[in-house]
C-alpha cells in the first residue's frame, strides 16, 4: 500500500468515526456550531500526530528490546496524558493566540479514545516511522473532516421546524448514520 | 516472566506516571495567558460528567443563580 492510498484509506475509507465508531463523544458533543468544531480539529490533529509518532517511537525503541510489549495499553495512555500536558504547557507559554483557539480542547483530548486508537493502529498494523506519520495524519484528518461537515450540517438545522422527540442527539445521531452510509459507498474506492 | 522482566515494567510504567505528574504540575503552573482566562468550550451536548472543564462551567452557573 503506497502512501497516498494509506492516507486516503485512513481519511475517508476507514474514517474513524463513520467506519470506527471511535471518538463519539466530541463528534456529538462539539459539533453544534463550525467555529469550535475547527478548534477541536485542529486540536486532534495536532495530538493524534505527536501521540502516535511518540507511541511508535516508545514501542519499537523501548518495548520491544525490553520485551514489554504487553505494556503498551498502559504506557501509550501514560504516553498521551504527559504529551497533552506538555503540549498545552508550550503552547500557553508560547502562542496566546493559539491557546485562545486550541487550548479549551486539549484537555478533552486526553481523554478521547481516537488518539489511542491511532496510536495502537499503527503498532498493530506493523507500520514505519513514515507510514505511521501518514496514517495518524489521515485518521486524524479524517476526524477534522467529519467534525466539520457535521458541524455545519447541525448549524443549518438550527432554524428548521425539527418535530420535539428529535430536537438535539436525536436527530444528530440520524444524521451520522445517514452520513456513514454514504460514505461506506467509498469501501471499494482503494 | 522473569522477577527482572517485572521490575523493569514497573520502573517503566513508574517513570512514565512521574513524568506525567511532574508535567500535570508544570502546566498547573504555567500562567494562563492574558485575554484566556475567561474561556468556554461550548460544548453542551458532551455526555461526560465528570470533564474538569464542564464541572468549573457548573459551578459557575451555580454559583450565578444563588
Amino acid at each position: 500500500m503506497n502512501l497516498f492510498t494509506l492516507f486516503l484509506s485512513a481519511l475517508l475509507i476507514n474514517n474513524i468515526i463513520l467506519a470506527k465508531f471511535i471518538g463519539i463523544c466530541p463528534f456529538i458533543g462539539v459539533s453544534s456550531k463550525v467555529e469550535p468544531a475547527i478548534g477541536m480539529g485542529l486540536a486532534v490533529i495536532f495530538v493524534i500526530f505527536g501521540a502516535s509518532v511518540l507511541a511508535w517511537l516508545l514501542y519499537k525503541f523501548v518495548l520491544v528490546p525490553l520485551e514489554l510489549e504487553y505494556m503498551e495499553l498502559i504506557c501509550f495512555i501514560l504516553l498521551i496524558a504527559a504529551f497533552v500536558q506538555f503540549v498545552e504547557m508550550f503552547i500557553k507559554k508560547t502562542s496566546p493566540s493559539l491557546y485562545q483557539q486550541l487550548g479549551i480542547y486539549l484537555p478533552l483530548i486526553t481523554t478521547n479514545c481516537a488518539v489511542l486508537y491511532a496510536a495502537q493502529n499503527n503498532i498493530s498494523e506493523g507500520y514505519n516511522l513514515i507510514e505511521t506519520m501518514v496514517n495518524s495524519l489521515g485518521i486524524a484528518g479524517g476526524f477534522m473532516l467529519m467534525l466539520v461537515i457535521f458541524a455545519t450540517i447541525r448549524e443549518r438545522l438550527q432554524g428548521n421546524n425539527i418535530p420535539k422527540a428529535f430536537q438535539g442527539n436525536p436527530i444528530a445521531f440520524i444524521i451520522a448514520a445517514i452520513m456513514a452510509l454514504a460514505f461506506s459507498s467509498l469501501a471499494g474506492l482503494v | 516472566m522473569s522477577p527482572l522482566s517485572i521490575i523493569v515494567a514497573v520502573i517503566l510504567v513508574v517513570g512514565l506516571f512521574g513524568i506525567n505528574v511532574w508535567l500535570y504540575r508544570a502546566n498547573q503552573a504555567t500562567p494562563v495567558p492574558e485575554g484566556c482566562e475567561d474561556l468556554t468550550p461550548q460544548c453542551a451536548t458532551c455526555g461526560i460528567v465528570d470533564c474538569a472543564i464542564r464541572s468549573k462551567q457548573r459551578k459557575g452557573e451555580e454559583n450565578g443563580n444563588r
